[in-house]
């Protein structure tokens, strides 16, 4: 019976949601198949949320717990997921391409002398046991069909917000695993954590975009996000002056939307830009130039001043929705 | 506090942008397309020279690649780095990211006496990000990546800034030890032309084969590689509507109003 | 308090760079006072430093180049070139905003400071009558070539000199940048590479004439190349300098447009190169046509904010600028503002998507385009 591992990524108990779409992805697959899917788990004192990723497709998890693996830390993770690997054989490996993610996977692939695709967008089981894989490049414009031909576990990483997670099964079967550690053996150490609030973009519904053409000024973009229920982005340009920080300019260097709707304020539509709206269900630009390159990219292109346009928007918005 | 060697792993990408696809071959038209460094191995290179330049050692540049791009080591030289290593060889052609990492790492083995591996966090053309990770595995050293700073605490251990989600944290490493370096944490230093002509002119960059390296054509190239590309197509952006509204803005608001309404029912 | 370092081969540096000039300052300040960006530097300060060899301060940057304070300065200090000198100094030790690095590594790698793909270059000239047989080389700048809406004003100034029967000939993507952000950054290397293959390039059209788009690229043939060991291979001149003489010359007539405009000088084709009357001449020959001037005109004109490498390092401060000078065009009560320069249309374009003057910025030669159509 062929085995599926998903690792689930988790910080603090906090299970990362790109680990549950791959989890539900993976079950798929193995429903079609016949196939059993196990969660890898690894942290502190979370053996009690381990049955319910069953909910999200696992057959059973095996659960590592040890202080040290509290939050992602690249040696004692792949230390212990190669152990459990050369252990128990799997056939494939798959992991959301976090950045902690791909971290890992990168490793343990050496590891095992077994092939790596990167951030597919697509992923399936061929008849004769393959995993076949749509790995994007070139800016994403490209998109190469990969197969493992070689090596065990046949391992992938997966591009954030491409599958949905879903609660279609019942309770996962629990193994807890003995943790074989030292911690003094550690060549690299956390000495210290800051995080801030933050909005992760890729995974919102509803987006409003400012640009340049806003002046640096988002209180409308704001105003109008709030009314539709929207989270905040911007173009790179903003961030750059300061207006926004880095975690929420979109681009192919920052965030790539999912989402369903898109209102995009004074973005004049340069290449870099334009990759992170390309999933977008439906783009509406407002732009006061009516030959911006946005327009191509957009379902709807309002031709005007954004200053003029989205107060009175607004305004509607507010007596109808 | 001195440094020994810091290697700089580099590759030449093609400006994204400009790649052509044909979907009738089904293949990728590069001959068009400017190339350039890989934009995050610049900022890897930055970071190199900045550690040279407060903690001294030598910077070392290596890629794996065809000789035209050698012009672009000698750019890295004219920007800083004191030597550049160039494995070309037939048989590394159709190499995925297994036998390109083991290549990277035999040849900084080769190099010798390295305390920190700098490398981008992954290239604007493949963008897998798994190289850096492979070859420290390979190497048997500890691995960072998304880093953002480094920092020379005492002889043997450095500290440095990893991006996490929604902020960052601070690791302590041991060196030797690879780090990943994040895409625009730095502003590259434009080269230094005079240097740049003597580069051209003079100095004389290390050109090695996979045999100098011991290894055989069977542990490279497509023999070597664990995955293989079945086949290429072309991810077209989506078809958009491009519908244009215009009119005073009072008629362009009740328009959008009335789609965004539809659309969020 | 901060030790200095005092410094005469740097001195001596600035003041060669500044024709001698630094030394007849005699630190009235008229210069801070007068200085368009004022409170933003200290412009008196400045050449106090170099001066004395002390030259640390990255606000060298802040400066637009636009010589206005020399306008003013009682003893006729080249105040520009002692700052452009300074900053030859200040980029050597590394002090340069990383902005400006950025552009310099695009002007690098694709010939342009916007980073557009060199093999776009001509793509503006399609279908346009550029031959490759004519004695009249066409210099673009970068912005003319690939910037949407400067390409309305490369292609007018080809169909205006195509109705005079001037012949005229392009380099199509052998063109590239004029270096001008290069030398405002303060690096000399590259730039002496840079000049050094454009005039090769030019040599090969042996043309007799060299138009250019933008007074940038004029001040940099003219003025800058020949101390890098360039000389341009034929004489230099902007196109409202040959466009004024085909009009009196008789060789081309302009239509009619009814309409009040004034005429903002640039302060690269003003102040820096002479030349105020040319674009005058120009829209004074269209019937219909009434000029106004606004209160700063000609040698006391001022900056649209965008000169230095302001424009490229994204300089919030010099808006303030540029928001002054359109209310001195709207001030005159013009429909339009014109002008000759590609930077102080984007500009004032960009300018006016924010703030709301009842104003339009149009190029000298758009104008009379569109009295010939």
């Amino acid at each position: 019976m062929r085995d599926i591992w998903v690792f689930i990524e988790q910080d603090s108990g906090v299970v990362e949601e790109s680990s549950l779409e791959v989890l539900t992805k993976a079950r798929e697959i193995a429903d079609a198949r016949g196939y059993l899917v196990t969660g890898v788990l690894l942290g502190r004192g979370v053996r009690g949320i381990a049955g319910g990723l069953g909910r999200y497709g696992a057959h059973r998890v095996i659960v590592v717990e040890h202080p040290i693996l509290e939050s992602y830390l690249g040696e004692p993770y792949a230390s212990v997921i190669g152990d459990l690997i050369g252990e128990r054989n799997p056939d494939y490996f798959l992991a959301s391409a976090t950045r902690n993610g791909r971290d890992l996977a990168g490793r343990l692939a050496v590891r095992f002398r077994t092939g790596l695709q990167a951030h597919v967008v697509n992923l399936d089981i061929a008849e004769d046991g393959s995993l076949v894989g749509h790995v994007p490049g070139f800016g994403g414009n490209i998109v190469a069909v990969v197969r493992n031909v070689r090596g065990r576990p046949q391992m992938a990483t997966v591009a954030l917000g491409v599958f949905r997670p879903r609660e279609a099964w019942g309770e996962a079967e629990v193994e807890v695993v003995e943790a074989k550690l030292d911690p003094s053996k550690l060549r690299a150490r956390r000495v210290e954590v800051v995080r801030r609030g933050y909005v992760d973009l890729s995974k919102s519904r509803r987006v409003v975009v400012g640009g340049m053409g806003t002046g640096g000024d988002l209180t409308l973009v704001r105003e109008l996000a709030k009314i539709i229920q929207a989270d905040v982005g911007v173009s790179r340009p903003l961030s750059d002056i300061g207006v926004a920080p880095k975690d929420i300019y979109i681009g192919s260097t920052g965030v790539s939307l999912n989402a369903d709707l898109a209102v995009i304020v004074g973005v004049s539509g340069a290449p870099h830009f334009v990759s992170g709206i390309r999933n977008v269900k439906t783009v509406i630009s407002i732009n006061k130039d009516p030959e911006a390159p946005i327009a191509e990219y957009s379902d709807y292109l309002a031709i005007g001043d954004l200053f003029e346009i989205i107060p009175k928007l607004i305004e509607k918005l507010r007596r109808g929705v | 506090m001195g440094l020994r060697n810091i290697v700089v792993t580099l590759k030449v990408t093609p400006k994204p942008e400009e790649i052509r696809f044909d979907p009738v071959t089904k293949t990728i038209d590069r001959s068009k397309a400017t190339n350039e460094i890989n934009p995050a191995d610049k900022n890897a290179l930055e970071m190199a020279l900045q550690l040279k330049d407060r903690y001294g050692g030598r910077v070392i540049v290596v890629s794996m690649g065809p000789p035209f791009w050698e012009p672009f080591l000698k750019l890295a030289v004219a920007m800083g780095a004191d030597d550049a290593v160039l494995v070309s060889d037939r048989a590394l052609a159709g190499s995925d990211t297994l036998p390109t990492s083991l290549t990277l790492a035999r040849a900084i083995q080769r190099i010798g006496d390295y305390d920190i591996i700098l490398a981008g966090e992954e290239s604007s053309d493949g963008g897998t990000g798994q190289v850096p990770p492979g070859i420290a595995e390979w190497l048997g050293i500890p691995h960072v990546t998304y880093i953002t700073s480094i920092e020379i605490i005492e002889p043997g251990k450095a500290r440095v800034k990893r991006t996490i989600k929604g902020g960052y944290e601070i690791l302590e490493v041991d060196m030797p030890f690879l780090a990943s370096v994040e895409l625009g944490c730095n502003t590259p230093r434009f080269p230094d032309f005079r240097r740049k002509r003597w580069a051209e002119r003079e100095f004389k960059l290390k050109t090695w084969s996979i045999a100098d390296l011991g290894l055989s054509p069977e542990e490279v190239g497509f023999k070597g590689s664990a995955t293989t590309v079945d086949t290429l197509m072309e991810l077209k952006p989506p078809e958009r509507l491009r519908s244009r509204i215009t009119g005073a803005p009072d008629e362009i608001a009740e328009e959008l109003a009335r789609i965004i309404r539809e659309l969020l029912r | 308090m901060a030790r200095l370092r005092l410094d005469f081969e740097v001195r001596d540096r600035v003041m060669k760079h500044s024709y001698g000039t630094l030394s007849l300052c005699y630190q009235c300040g008229v210069c801070t006072a007068s200085c368009l960006i004022s409170p933003g530097i200290s412009v008196r300060r400045i050449i106090r430093e170099a001066q004395i060899g002390v030259v640390t301060r990255e606000d060298s940057w802040k400066c637009l180049t636009c010589r206005y304070c020399e306008t003013t300065c009682p003893r006729g200090v080249r105040i520009a070139d002692v700052i452009l000198g300074g900053r030859i100094v200040l980029y050597e030790r590394k002090v340069a905003p990383e902005k400006l690095v950025d552009t310099l590594w695009r002007v690098y790698e694709t010939g342009n400071p916007l980073g557009s793909p060199r093999r776009e270059r001509g793509v503006w000239a399609r279908g346009l009558s550029v031959e490759s047989g004519g004695d009249v080389l066409l210099y673009t700048c970068c912005m003319n070539a690939y910037d949407r809406r400067l390409q309305k004003v490369t292609r007018s100034l080809v169909e205006v000199l195509a109705r005079a029967g001037v012949r005229v000939t392009y380099a199509w993507d052998g063109e590239g940048c004029c270096g001008d952000i290069v030398y405002s950054v303060g690096e000399e290397y590259f730039l002496e590479e840079l000049a050094q293959g454009n005039v090769e390039v030019m040599e090969r059209f042996k043309p007799t004439l060299i138009v250019v788009t933008s007074p940038h690229a004029y001040n940099m043939l003219v003025n800058v190349y020949p101390r890098y060991k360039a000389k341009p291979p034929a004489p230099v001149v902007h196109y409202t300098q040959l466009l004024a003489e085909l009009i009196t010359s008789g060789r081309l007539k302009p239509g009619r447009l009814d309409a009040k405009v004034t005429y903002h000088d640039p302060c690269y084709l003003g102040r820096w190169n002479n030349v105020y009357e040319e674009p005058r001449t120009i829209l004074q020959h269209v019937e219909g046509l009434k000029l106004v001037e606004m209160e700063h005109n000609r040698s006391n004109s001022l900056c649209c904010g965008g000169g230095g490498g302001a424009f490229w390092s994204e300089n919030i401060e010099a808006r303030s600028v540029t928001r002054r000078r359109l209310r001195e065009a709207t001030a005159t009560e013009s429909q339009a503002m014109v002008t000759a320069c590609p930077y102080c249309i984007r500009m004032f374009e960009d300018e006016l998507k924010i703030s709301k003057y009842p104003l339009v910025v149009s190029d000298v030669v758009e104008v009379l385009a569109s009295t010939l159509r």
